[in-house]
């Protein structure tokens, strides 16, 4: 009885938390939409930013996918195949913003692959690695890094439907693996990946700290466009700001149409029964290659974080020097942590009360990540004010909680499926129910999957920007508004402090996690 | 002719067989005889070249005379006949004999033939998902001759079927092999698939008598 009430709360909670959803269209009621979309659409700014836009968009949802369909495929059935799955949450781990300084470190003018290049006697166009004008530096970075989600998201597919086994299949018939990604994986992964696409994609088209790091200044992107027009003290631009995120939803919704039209597509004709002898030979290289690039793009913010003085074209810094860490305050990593753990910890307890109240599905919990970020924070922005809540860290914390809730879901969801039926009713059988049922039996033995749901749940916090500078009003800061505000400084050592720190905060808390199954329970193999 | 030679496989921490060594002559259908966890799903995806993470192992594999060890899965030609039918579920039923044949000019008469003489008749169109578990095992059995193997493994290809079923399923397996005169592994812990096999020997290469 006192689970059912704590459950009914806690989907009453979860359905107040994402009223900003059902809410979305209300700061649009009162616009004259037509009139600032024409201004917009005549606006200098407007097709450049469209274009740039569509570019990363799209063609980091290409980039994605294809890698990781590469690499999953060619890892398929073979001894690196675990391994690789075992090191997809520590990349999972690694937040956006890290990853888009450590790109720009390794990649900008003056950058180290320009050093380097420069080093071997070569010269190259820098210009174009970031911050192109066509956002294709934004495309690759973030289809490098949504990849990793999308081969976890494969990994699930993979281990639910036979299709490990369909593969094995495939190659005693004599296909080579490039061959049986095209007819085999993907006809099947295509339909079922299409929610993780759609939400690839909007993360993609309302990135504000990637776009903004990696992204073109001039214009830039849509949605830092948007945010930008949302910041004007004047009225007039701050309602172009509002009708652009409408026009960014309507974007979202045209591409998410375009998505699940595509997942339709894989239905391939008669097999033909060709071998075709394609080779996979250089997807252990790439999988290499960019595991090695992260290596050195954490390498690069530990050298920029120590040093003094690192001129052009210099390999290795000339001076070294700690006093960029004398920069660092406390109170950003203080509400960093409150936050992170606290949102972590919250959205698990929800989630899991939720899924005790035995519904077929729950899924609607993963709206917030099919939509883009801009217009939610402007609903629960809009939310709060007609609460009245003060901006503040408990607001924030709720903010964090909008997405903090579907990642979390996605993670406990398949795993609380997956506890054993018979287990459950054995324990029914000695007299176990309700509360002791789920305290003694299901908590335990979802040990494993609530400390990776907490990993992620707390990097997903960790990494959130808009609704901690819009919903706290800018007086909440965090590690990644840090990072954000040293970028704009210019000052790459104040940065690679800053951005270190987030890396290892995030970091952390995976190694925690990974960790703490086997700490609880040390003498359990199968719980590790 | 498939020669298994001196085949071991272990994991990090113990063996799980071997050596073991047989010769399957063409047309013979051998029995491989282990209890669950024994390691016989293991030995066959490692003649498959699909040893599982985490296992190492020892041994050569020799079809018709050549070494094929270090070949990859598809390079084998060496069928595979799983528990489960396995059929790919976006493909019908021609679609997925289609996949596992040969290029040539009458494949559609093929299949119709094949799916004929499987008690399939007129079952080209159909989804898989549609079809009973006898009908996919037939339609997966059809599909892994129909890719002309050299050599056929089976791992417990008739456990899920129920026992009218699977008498009469194992009977025109058998009877497959047999006409195309290719030598067949069959890994089972049921007496009765045994007892069909040529001969049938044990994980600790022991030849035993069901």
């Amino acid at each position: 009885m006192i689970l059912r009430i704590a459950s009914i709360t806690a989907l009453l909670f979860c359905l107040a938390l994402y009223l900003p959803i059902v809410s979305v269209a209300t700061p649009y009621i009162e616009l004259d939409f037509f009139r600032l979309a024409t201004e917009i659409f005549s606006a200098s700014e407007f097709t450049p930013a469209l274009i740039s836009t569509l570019v990363s968009t799209v063609g980091s949802l290409i980039i994605a996918l294809l890698l990781s369909l590469l690499f999953m495929g060619s890892l398929l059935l073979t001894p690196s195949y675990q391994r690789f799955v075992r090191q997809l949450p520590l990349l999972l781990a690694i937040p956006h913003l890290a990853f888009a300084v450590g790109f720009y470190l390794l990649l900008s003018p003056k950058g180290w692959l320009e050093r380097l290049v420069s080093a071997l006697g070569l010269s190259l166009e820098s210009s174009v690695w970031v911050q192109d004008s066509y956002g294709l530096s934004l495309a690759l970075a973030l289809g490098i890094k949504e990849s990793w989600f999308l081969c976890w998201m494969i990994w699930a597919q993979l281990q639910q439907h036979g299709v490990e086994d369909q593969f094995l299949l495939a190659r005693t018939l004599g296909y080579k693996r490039a061959q049986i990604i095209w007819a085999i994986l993907l006809p099947q992964l295509l339909p079922r990946l299409r929610w993780p696409l759609v939400a690839v994609t909007a993360y993609s088209l309302s990135s504000i700290e990637m776009a903004w790091v990696l992204g073109p200044t001039h214009p830039p992107t849509l949605a830092v466009l948007a945010w930008n027009w949302l910041l004007d003290p004047a009225i007039e631009q701050r309602q172009l700001g509002l009708a652009l995120t409408l026009i960014l939803m309507l974007l979202m919704l045209a591409l998410s149409v375009f998505i699940c039209w595509l997942a339709e597509l894989t239905k391939l004709g008669s097999p033909s029964g060709r071998r075709l002898n394609l080779s996979l030979g250089f997807s252990p290289w790439l999988l290499r290659t960019l595991l090695w690039g992260h290596l050195l793009m954490a390498g690069l913010l530990l050298l920029w974080a120590f040093t003094h003085s690192w001129f052009y074209p210099d390999l290795l810094p000339g001076r070294w020097s700690m006093r960029a860490w004398g920069t660092l305050e406390l109170m950003p990593l203080i509400n960093t942590l409150s936050l992170a753990i606290v949102a972590a910890l919250l959205a698990i307890l929800l989630v899991l009360l939720v899924l005790e109240l035995g519904f077929r599905s729950s899924n609607w919990m993963l709206l917030p990540l099919l939509l883009p970020v801009l217009p939610l924070v402007v609903g629960q922005y809009h939310l709060t004010l007609w609460l009245g809540l003060t901006p503040g860290w408990s607001a924030v914390l709720i903010a964090h909680l909008l997405w903090v809730l579907p990642y979390v879901y996605l993670v406990l969801q398949p795993a609380y499926r997956r506890l054993s039926k018979e287990q459950l009713l054995t324990a029914r059988t000695f007299g176990v129910r309700g509360t002791a049922l789920f305290l003694r039996l299901k908590l335990p033995l979802l040990t494993r999957p609530i400390c990776a749901a907490f990993a992620l749940g707390f990097s997903v916090s960790l990494a959130q920007y808009l609704p901690t500078i819009f919903i706290g009003a800018g007086r909440i800061e965090t590690l990644t508004t840090e990072t954000l505000t040293q970028f704009a400084g210019g000052d790459k050592r104040l940065l690679a402090v800053q951005t270190l720190l987030l890396l290892l905060v995030a970091l952390s808390a995976y190694i925690l996690a990974q960790r703490l199954p086997q700490l609880i329970y040390p003498n359990r193999k199968a719980m590790h | 002719m498939l020669e298994l030679q001196r085949a071991s496989i272990a994991t990090s921490e113990r063996k799980l067989f071997g050596p073991l060594s047989f010769v399957i002559e063409s047309g013979e259908i051998l029995g491989l005889q282990a209890p669950s966890g024994s390691g016989k799903s293991v030995l066959l995806r490692w003649m498959l070249g699909a040893l599982p993470d985490g296992l190492s192992a020892e041994g050569e594999l020799n079809l018709n005379g050549e070494r094929i060890t270090q070949l990859a899965t598809e390079q084998r030609s060496i069928g595979l006949l799983l528990q489960q039918a396995t059929l790919f579920p976006h493909l019908s039923v021609s679609g997925n004999l289609l996949f596992a044949m040969p290029p040539e000019s009458d494949r559609s008469q093929r299949i119709a033939q094949m799916l004929k003489q499987a008690g399939l008749d007129g079952f080209e169109a159909r989804d898989p998902a549609t079809l009973s578990g006898g009908q996919q095992a037939r339609v997966a059995m059809l599909r892994a001759l129909a890719a002309q193997p050299k050599a056929l493994l089976l791992d417990e290809p008739f456990s899920s079927l129920d026992s009218r079923l699977r008498g009469e399923f194992r009977a025109w397996v058998f009877e497959q092999i047999e006409q195309r005169q290719i030598p067949a592994l069959v890994v089972s812990h049921d007496i009765e698939d045994l007892q069909q096999c040529s001969r049938v020997v044990t994980l600790d290469g022991e030849q035993v008598d069901v």
